[in-house]
């Protein structure tokens, strides 16, 4: 178990290096180079000399990105070009936020799907799993800015309930995170569906049926547990989606988020911002997945020797003889 | 002649395409879905025959603006005094291309990457094929997209390759994992064995099998591509001003909202409306495609 998590974090770096290199080789390529916004108009050519100089400007690419890099392995994730402030900073006030709001959309959309898609399934073919399907097909292509604007106009302009932006305690992440559930909420009450119906036809449930399980005990312990996996997948997935900055979400209810900093900053060309957030977001993600990959083993133990080193090793083996 | 008149209608032998376009015909969603699409494309293609660009999709009647919806403006006016549902009619144009041409350029190179992965196992090619998928998939899609367009400048151009350059890993995955199924297979072997070159191996003989995951993939994708498009121009980094792309009619709404609400209202529906088009088409081709899926 050690062993493989250790693995997996390893693997992590050699992605992470590629990431950075293709943002911060994209972002340099961006039309509005940074010193134009840096020095004012009537700035002498001595003082574009001296700042191109500072930022490296005068030298290739690969210079400044080396430097860059030789900071990151230092821990030291720069300073913004804009704000001269360190990144480090920035970004971590802007996280917890992003945090909340990717909690409460998993909130919604677990809180919601779960039972929508078990009743489907048990259901399958009536009225409820027809009209749950349906729902689930127009929250899937439902543009996000759009609900979230919607949201906005009958709950804080035409009846007050809430605030429509900003960050100002509980009752305005109630709308953002309803507006980021609902899409997550379509694709899991469909995972959600098809995962028990498959479930639900095994020998194992007609089993428990016959030695006297109450039917409610058969699908919530027996069913629901079997079919946990691919919904585990999702719900991991779409937590790493919400760490990662819902971009336009934050940008309809002006969140101060981990998105925002992103689109505020790449307008400007701010090279070290953008490319130090989405490395950060590259890292949790990159954690989250390996979490989830471990709960797997706790919800199906069958999975755990999968992980140990004899069970890499026959995973190996297995692969090589196909 | 004779032998075919004995088989029943029913019975009849279908090629496999036909066999599949049966089964979506009794899929009324996917048929509905197809229905909303043709008449979209028609829209589309015939845009300047129902609008005329210069007056009615960009010219502004500055006594007009902001007109709820009436008989002279079924839609209403926004705030330059355009009228809305002119506007929507020529949109269509952007919405669709972008998402059309877009999911084409990832098609093209994540399946020939994908292929070329999935038929050399093991090797260096599949290796670095598969790393590189990784390094791009470990980035959220839109935040790639937003970079890359921020990157290579705000156009209808740019905005494709952003969208369709984010798609790929997801063609590449998709491709490699059909194409590994289908390269263990015995006429595989016997094609190699009658001594056909590799690229016409892949081409010839194992792609023409894989093509049920990637077309499935393909609508879904487009869908998606629509609804990334019309965010990038939302944020501000799609197609310029004044030309009426649906995301950027929203977002220019959006200082309206008080009062105004129709002027988000509709261009959302549009975009709802046909994204939900190809989500349904591809849903019934899903499970036209794959029976074993249907109950």
């Amino acid at each position: 178990m050690h062993r493989y998590v250790i693995k997996r974090i390893l693997l992590l770096i050699p992605v992470i290096i590629g990431v950075s290199f293709m943002i911060y080789f994209i972002m340099d390529l961006a039309p509005g180079d940074i010193i134009t916004q840096l020095v004012g108009e009537d700035a002498s050519e001595e003082q574009i000399m001296a700042l191109k100089h500072q930022y490296g400007y005068d030298r290739s690419v690969f210079y400044r990105y080396g430097k860059y890099m030789l900071g990151l392995l230092h821990g030291d994730l720069g300073t913004s070009y804009i704000t001269k402030k360190p990144v480090w900073d920035m970004y971590i006030t802007r996280l917890p936020k992003t945090f909340w709001l990717a909690v409460g959309a998993s909130v919604v959309a677990i809180g919601l799907s779960i039972p929508l898609g078990i009743v489907s399934a048990v259901k399958s073919g009536s009225l409820i799993d027809n009209s749950c399907m349906v729902l689930a097909l127009l929250g899937l292509s439902m543009p996000n800015f759009w609900l979230g604007l919607l949201l906005i106009i009958e709950f804080s302009l035409n009846l007050g309930w809430v605030p429509s932006g900003g960050f100002r305690g509980f009752s305005s992440v109630i709308l953002p995170a309803i507006t980021i559930g609902t899409g997550h909420m379509a694709v899991m009450t469909r995972t959600t569906r098809s995962s028990m119906i498959d479930v639900i036809r095994q020998d194992y449930l007609r089993t428990a049926r016959a030695k006297g399980v109450s039917e409610r005990k058969v699908i919530t312990k027996h069913a629901f547990r079997n079919a946990f996996i691919p919904i585990l997948t999702i719900i991991g997935g779409q937590l790493c989606a919400g760490i990662g900055g819902a971009v336009i979400t934050e940008s309809v209810f002006s969140w101060p988020g981990v998105g925002r900093l992103i689109i505020d900053y790449v307008h400007q060309c701010d090279v070290p911002v953008v490319t130090d957030a989405i490395i950060m977001t590259t890292i949790i993600t990159g954690v989250i997945h390996l979490a989830v990959d471990l709960l797997y083993a706790v919800v199906d133990p069958r999975i755990k020797g999968k992980y140990s080193r004899k069970g890499i090793r026959r995973v190996r083996v297995k692969k090589e003889a196909a | 002649m004779v032998k075919e008149k004995l088989v029943s209608k029913q019975y009849r032998k279908r090629s496999r395409a036909g066999e599949v376009w049966h089964r979506l015909r009794k899929n009324k969603g996917a048929m509905a879905g197809l229905a909303i699409i043709i008449i979209l494309a028609l829209i589309a293609i015939f845009a300047d025959v129902l609008v005329d660009y210069d007056t009615d999709v960009i010219g502004m009647t500055l006594k007009d603006r902001l007109q709820h919806p009436s008989k002279a403006h079924i839609m209403g006016t926004d705030d330059l005094g355009r009228d809305i549902f002119s506007r929507l009619i020529y949109g269509s144009r952007f919405s669709l291309s972008v998402g059309v041409v877009a999911v084409a350029i990832a098609v093209v190179v994540g399946v020939i990457l994908g292929a070329f992965a999935g038929y050399y196992t093991g090797g260096i090619v599949e290796d670095i094929i598969m790393r590189f998928t990784d390094i791009f998939a470990a980035v959220p899609n839109m935040l790639m997209a937003i970079v890359i367009v921020a990157a290579l400048g705000a156009n209808t151009l740019n905005l494709m390759i952003s969208v369709g350059v984010t798609s790929i890993p997801q063609f590449v995955r998709t491709t490699r994992a059909a194409v590994l199924t289908v390269t263990g297979q015995e006429y595989i072997e016997s094609a190699r064995a009658i001594g056909e070159s590799e690229t016409k191996i892949i081409f010839k003989h194992i792609l023409p099998n894989c093509l049920s995951p990637i077309i499935v993939r393909v609508t879904l994708r487009v869908s998606s591509a629509i609804i990334s498009a019309s965010s990038l121009s939302f944020l501000g980094l799609g197609v310029p001003a004044p030309a009426p792309e649906w995301g950027s009619m929203l977002s220019s709404g959006r200082a309206y909202l008080r009062g105004y609400s129709y002027m988000t209202l509709f261009p959302g529906l549009a975009i709802m409306i046909t994204v939900l088009a190809f989500n349904m088409v591809g849903d019934g081709l899903r499970d036209a495609l794959d029976p074993k899926l249907k109950k």
